[in-house]
C-alpha cells in the first residue's frame, strides 16, 4: 500500500515530466496546493490527461494497476482541483 | 529564377513558425517555446488534422514546420499497413501531390518537413523490405521519392525524424494516442524540438565555423612533453589510441563541411609540429588548421588572437580542451565562445562532439569546402610579404585578379552566406534570404554582382558583393561587401570603381555612398576613408563621375556574363 507521501512524490515526477513540454507561463510549481484543474490551473485539457497517463504509467512498476481517466470518467463530479487533493483521491480509489 | 520574398510580419523583426500536422502536435510547440525563446519568434499551431488546407492558406509565417504521419497523410500507405495489395506506384503519386502542396506553399517562406517514420507495425515480417511488397521498403521509397521532388528547393528542408526516436525506450504511447491524439512520449518532441531548433539557427546564419582544439589528451592521449611523439596514444591496437583517432576523424568530417580547425595548446610549438606531422596515425594534418597558437600564453588571449587573425567572431566559435581549468579560463574571459563539457573518457569525445549540433548549415557551398585550404595559402601569402621590400612589391608578386559576376541560381548560396554572415566590411549589412536577394536584383534601375578573388596562390573564391541603385541620375552604392581575407591589396578601391562602372551603366552621374555604422563594421569606415572618394558627411562619402575614380593598380579586372 503507497503511502500519500509516495503518491505525492510520484505526481511531482510527472509534473516536472509534463513541465519540459509546457512553456514558461504555464509551468506548474511543485506544492501541493497547485491547482491542476478547474479555472485557477494553468493545464488546459491535454495536459491534464497526459499528467494522468504518466501518473498510471508510474504506478505499474510499482505493482499498481489503475485506468485513472475511466474512474474520473465515472465520477459525477470532478473529484480534486489541486496536487494534494488529487493524492487524497488517488489514495482513496487504491484501497 | 521566381522571384520571392521571404515574409517577416507581425512586426518586422519577428518570425511566425507555424506547426502543421495530422495529429496533436501541442506538445512539440510546448518544447519549441522553450527552445527558441527569443521573442523574435513567435510559435503557432495550426488547427488540427488540417494539413493540405495549413499548407494552401495564405499566412504570415515565415517558416512551416510540416510534421504528418504516413497513414494518415497517405491514404494507399494507409490501406499497405493493413496489408492490403496496394500498387508501390499509386503511393508514390499521393507523396508527388503532397510535394507539390509544399512547393506550393513555400513561394514566401521556409518549410521543414519530417521524413516520415515507420509506425508500430509487424509488417511483412520477414518480407518486409521486399521491393514492391513491404512496408520498410515502401516507406523507404516514399522518404526518397519526397526527398527529390523538394531537393531543388533551397527553402525546403526534410528533417530526420526517425533520429529523434533513437534513444528513447518507448517512443510511441498508445494510450496517450488513444486519449488524446498524441502518438509520441514527451521525450520524442524534446529530441524533435532540439532538431528544429538547431536547423533554425541553421537557416538564420548562426551555426558555429570554428572548432579550436587543445592537443594534450585531446588529440592524442598523453603529454607530448613528457613522451615524445613515439609515446602518445593515437590508432594502433589500443583502446584508448583508437578513441583519439576516432575523435580525429570526426574532426576530420567537419572540416570537409566546412567547419574549419584550429589549435590552441600550452606546449613547444616545433615538438607540437613534428608530433603532428611525423605521427604515422595523425590524421589531422597541419594543412588541416587555419591556424594555431602553441605557446605557454594564456589560452583565452590565444584564442582572441586567433580568431582575429581567422576573422570570425567569438559566437562562431567552439573551443574543447580535456582541462577544466582552460575550460573555465576561456569561458569566463570569452562568453561567447562555446566551451563544451568535456568528458574524461576518450571514448565518449566522437558522442560528445555530434551532440554539439551546432554545427548544421543551410547550405554547403564549394568554399566551405576548401576554406582551410584558402587559409593555408593566406598563410603563403603573408610570409612572402615578410620577404619583400614594398607593400607595391607584395601586390605586384601576388597578381591579384577580381572577377565579377552576374547573381544566379549557381552562387545565389554563397551569395547568400555572404550577405548574412560578412561583418567588418560591409557597407549596410543587410541580412537578406535567398528569396529577397533574387528579388532585390530584379529591377532594370539596379545592379548586383558577385566578386571572385584569385591570385598566384590561388583561387579565394566568391568573396564580396557589390549592388548599386539608380534614381534620377544619381548612383547609390548600396552593399558593399567584402571577406576580410582579401582586404589591403586594393580589392576594395576595385570594388568601388566596379560600382562607378556599373552605375555609369545604368545612366547615374554621380554615386552616393553611405556608411551605416554596427558594431562589428568599423574597418569600412576605414577603407571609405582611404579610398580616395569625396567625403561628403561624417559618414558620407560621394564620387562626381566627371571627375571620374582612378582604376587601381596590380589589380586585374574580369567579368563574366551570364
Amino acid at each position: 500500500m503507497l503511502s500519500k507521501e509516495e503518491i505525492i512524490d510520484l505526481i511531482f515526477r510527472c509534473v516536472e515530466e509534463l513541465n519540459r513540454q509546457l512553456p514558461e507561463e504555464s509551468k506548474l510549481i511543485l506544492e501541493e496546493s497547485t491547482a491542476i484543474a478547474g479555472e485557477n490551473s494553468p493545464l488546459d485539457s491535454l495536459g491534464l490527461v497526459t499528467l494522468m497517463i504518466c501518473i498510471e504509467g508510474n504506478l505499474v512498476p510499482l505493482g499498481v494497476s489503475i485506468n485513472i481517466l475511466d474512474k474520473l470518467t465515472e465520477s459525477s463530479n470532478f473529484p480534486f482541483v489541486t496536487i494534494g487533493e488529487m493524492s487524497l483521491w488517488l489514495l482513496d480509489q487504491l484501497k | 529564377m521566381a522571384t520571392r520574398s521571404i515574409k517577416m510580419k507581425k512586426s518586422e523583426d519577428q518570425k511566425i513558425i507555424s506547426i502543421i500536422s495530422d495529429f496533436n502536435i501541442v506538445p512539440l510547440s510546448g518544447h519549441l517555446k522553450n527552445k527558441l525563446k527569443h521573442p523574435k519568434f513567435v510559435i503557432e499551431t495550426a488547427p488540427y488534422g488540417q494539413v493540405y488546407q495549413s499548407l494552401a492558406r495564405s499566412s504570415d509565417s515565415w517558416l512551416d514546420i510540416v510534421w504528418t504521419l504516413p497513414e494518415r497523410i497517405l491514404p494507399g500507405f494507409n490501406k499497405a499497413l493493413q496489408c492490403v495489395q496496394v500498387k508501390h506506384e499509386d503511393i508514390l503519386t499521393e507523396v508527388d501531390d503532397f510535394a507539390e502542396s509544399l512547393i506550393r506553399a513555400s513561394t514566401q517562406k521556409y518549410i521543414f518537413v519530417a521524413a516520415w517514420h515507420l509506425p508500430v507495425s509487424k509488417g511483412y515480417g520477414i518480407l518486409d523490405w521486399q521491393d514492391g511488397l513491404g512496408l520498410s521498403s515502401l516507406l523507404t521509397k516514399c522518404n526518397l521519392r519526397l526527398s527529390a521532388k523538394i531537393s531543388a528547393h533551397n527553402n525546403i528542408f526534410m528533417l530526420p525524424a526517425h533520429s529523434w526516436m533513437e534513444g528513447i525506450k518507448q517512443p510511441i504511447s498508445k494510450k496517450l494516442w488513444y486519449a488524446t491524439k498524441v502518438p509520441y512520449v514527451s521525450d520524442v518532441f524534446e529530441a524533435a524540438a532540439e532538431s528544429i531548433q538547431q536547423s533554425v539557427y541553421a537557416i538564420n546564419g548562426k551555426s558555429r565555423r570554428l572548432i579550436i582544439v587543445d592537443l594534450d589528451n585531446t588529440l592524442w592521449g598523453g603529454v607530448l612533453g613528457e613522451t615524445g611523439w613515439q609515446g602518445v596514444r593515437l590508432g594502433g591496437h589500443d583502446h584508448v589510441g583508437e578513441a583519439f583517432k576516432d575523435f580525429q576523424l570526426a574532426l576530420k568530417a567537419l572540416s570537409n563541411r566546412g567547419v574549419q580547425l584550429a589549435i590552441s595548446s600550452k606546449n613547444d610549438e616545433a615538438v607540437a609540429m613534428e608530433a603532428i606531422e611525423n605521427h604515422p596515425e595523425m590524421v589531422l594534418k597541419k594543412e588541416d588548421f587555419a591556424g594555431w597558437r602553441i605557446n605557454w600564453n594564456d589560452k583565452a588571449a590565444n584564442i582572441a588572437e586567433l580568431v582575429n587573425e581567422i576573422n570570425l567572431g567569438f559566437e562562431s566559435i567552439v573551443f574543447i580542451d580535456d582541462n577544466p581549468a582552460e575550460r573555465g579560463r576561456v569561458s569566463d574571459a570569452l562568453h561567447e565562445v562555446l566551451v563544451p563539457e568535456w568528458p574524461k573518457d576518450p571514448a565518449m569525445y566522437v558522442e560528445t562532439l555530434h551532440s554539439l549540433c551546432c554545427f548544421d548549415t543551410s547550405t554547403i557551398t564549394n568554399e566551405d569546402r576548401v576554406r582551410t585550404a584558402m587559409y593555408v595559402s593566406e598563410r603563403n601569402r603573408q610570409s612572402i610579404k615578410q620577404n619583400v621590400g614594398s607593400n607595391d612589391d607584395w601586390l605586384r608578386k601576388l597578381g591579384t585578379s577580381v572577377t565579377a559576376l552576374p547573381v544566379n541560381s549557381n552562387n545565389i548560396s554563397r551569395v547568400t552566406q555572404i550577405f548574412n554572415k560578412t561583418n567588418q566590411l560591409n557597407l549596410s549589412t543587410r541580412r537578406l534570404s535567398e528569396q529577397e536577394i533574387i528579388s532585390w536584383g530584379d529591377q532594370e534601375t539596379r545592379s548586383m554582382m558577385a566578386i571572385s578573388v584569385s591570385d598566384q596562390f590561388g583561387d579565394m573564391g566568391l568573396v564580396g558583393i557589390v549592388s548599386v541603385e539608380v534614381s534620377d541620375a544619381k548612383g547609390r552604392l548600396i552593399d558593399f561587401i567584402l571577406s576580410c581575407r582579401v582586404m589591403g591589396r586594393r580589392v576594395e578601391e576595385m570594388l568601388i570603381y566596379l560600382a562607378v562602372s556599373e552605375l555609369k551603366k545604368l545612366g547615374a552621374k554621380t554615386m552616393e555612398v553611405v556608411y551605416k555604422p554596427t558594431n562589428r563594421n568599423r574597418p569600412t569606415l576605414r577603407v571609405l576613408e582611404e579610398a580616395k572618394l569625396e567625403k561628403t558627411g561624417a559618414q558620407k562619402f560621394g564620387v562626381n563621375f566627371e571627375l571620374g575614380y582612378g582604376k587601381p593598380e596590380f589589380v586585374e579586372l574580369n567579368f563574366v556574363s551570364e
